[in-house]
């Protein structure tokens, strides 16, 4: 709008024929005026600013949103870890048909890793800076930090493993390529085993203005038998009204002006404030651990 | 699901886009209702049941990873102490709670899905406030 006035002005003021003035005036008018709005919506942010607030999409409970709760995932294993993965899956299953489920780390308050941690399940927080991406989830896992300084992942035997372990990323165009390693053995995304020689590859990058991308693709030479490969779609979590989700199903935000369409700021999550699902002595999931 | 609903966003322009972003989520959402609930299982709760709860609210614990009803409901056995879960206070913020929605003495009707262990409690499907307004607990 500013520049078309400013277009306008100019145009009247610098050019002697006033009727070829007009008529150019008009036609960059037009042309200023069909680009805004083919424009209008499109590119908001820059092709690498991935910073904001960010929900998983479709919002699932289970990592690859592709899987349904309780199917196994879709990785192919070792023969000895599979055994083992199989079977915790069908102990899972068994346990909450009988509406006794055994508590996870998530329950528990514990950070789930990488890369469950980048399930957004929890809105989550991404500042991107030109040395370091920054991802902040609500809910359990702590600060998870992409160096952008070009160094490397150190050897296996001098990395120091963590639960989101150690991201190294690059852009490549307007892709954010990062590898993770080092990842603690105890985090198992899904319930799938891992080896501490596990390696993520991710590929993240906006579709559009309110979508991010992450394709996943998860090594390892001891526990996998090939890649295990997921694709995570996140939206702008301003662009998720309060009408759309369930909790906000039916209610008017005219009359909750706070809660309509308001920008909702991030979360305050501390999971130990009062967590009273804690597991008894048996392991299982009540009120208080009863 | 997933491709759907990506396709809406890719070729639609904005307005639209979110409008059918809006319907594609209330879908999503509805055919994923337990999702919510994301801290712990759902299955420690008797779904197939509701139970409605005319009580007295004792306590209203507005804190993560859930806010807590404590009410006391009258029986012919004195009164009972039921523990009602509500989802995280950013998923309630959204649906219309705060931290001063319940006061120790407001009369409440809760809808809860009862615990398959016999516990008095159970998460909350719904609460009727003494202003008259229903809201979601989950």
């Amino acid at each position: 709008m500013i520049a078309r006035t400013s277009t306008n002005d100019n145009a009247r003021v610098r050019l002697p024929n006033g009727r070829t003035a007009l008529l150019g005036a008009a036609a960059i008018y037009l042309l200023l005026a069909v680009a805004n709005s083919s424009h209008a919506g499109t590119t908001h942010r820059g092709a690498r600013d991935i910073s904001g607030m960010w929900e998983g999409f479709p919002l699932s409970l289970v990592f690859d949103a592709t899987v349904k709760p309780g199917d196994p995932q879709k990785v192919v294993l070792q023969p000895e870890y599979d055994r083992s993965y199989k079977a915790s899956l069908a102990s899972k299953s068994q346990s909450e048909a009988a509406g006794k489920p055994a508590a996870d780390d998530l329950t528990l308050c514990m950070p789930v890793g990488m890369p469950a941690a980048m399930s957004a399940l929890f809105p989550m927080e991404i500042v991107a800076t030109d040395k370091v991406v920054y991802m902040i989830p609500e809910g359990v896992d702590p600060l998870r930090r992409i160096y952008l300084d070009g160094r490397s992942i150190p050897a296996l035997d001098s990395l120091n493993p963590t639960f989101e372990g150690l991201s190294i990323g690059r852009w490549e165009g307007n892709t954010l390529v990062v590898d993770t390693a080092g990842v603690k053995t105890r985090t198992k995304t899904e319930g799938v085993p891992h080896s501490d020689a596990m390696r993520i590859n991710e590929r993240i990058r906006l579709l559009d203005d309110d979508t991010l991308e992450d394709v996943i693709t998860i090594t390892d030479p001891i526990v996998f038998k090939a890649p295990w490969v997921i694709t995570k779609l996140y939206k702008d979590y301003n662009t998720i009204t309060t009408a759309d989700t369930p909790a906000g199903k039916g209610i008017d935000p005219g009359k909750y002006p706070n809660h309509g369409e308001a920008e909702l700021e991030p979360s305050e999550f501390v999971c130990n404030e009062n967590n009273r699902n804690l597991p008894g002595a048996d392991g299982i999931v009540g009120f208080e651990g009863k | 699901m997933n491709d759907i609903c990506r396709d809406v966003y890719l070729r639609a322009p904005r307005r639209s886009v979110r409008r059918a972003a809006g319907v594609a989520m209330v879908l999503v959402m509805l055919s994923i209702a337990a999702v919510a609930e994301a801290h712990h299982s759902y299955a420690m709760f008797d779904r197939s049941k509701t139970i409605t709860l005319d009580g007295t609210v004792k306590e209203f614990q507005w804190t993560n990873p859930h806010a807590w009803i404590e009410v006391v409901v009258e029986s012919s056995d004195g009164p009972k102490q039921y523990s009602i879960e509500g989802n995280n206070p950013r998923v309630l913020s959204r649906a219309g709670w705060t931290f001063n929605t319940l006061k120790p003495g407001d009369k409440v009707t809760i809808v809860m899905n009862p615990l398959h262990d016999g516990a008095l409690g159970g998460s909350m499907v719904s609460a009727k406030l003494p202003d008259g307004r229903t809201l979601t607990g989950r």
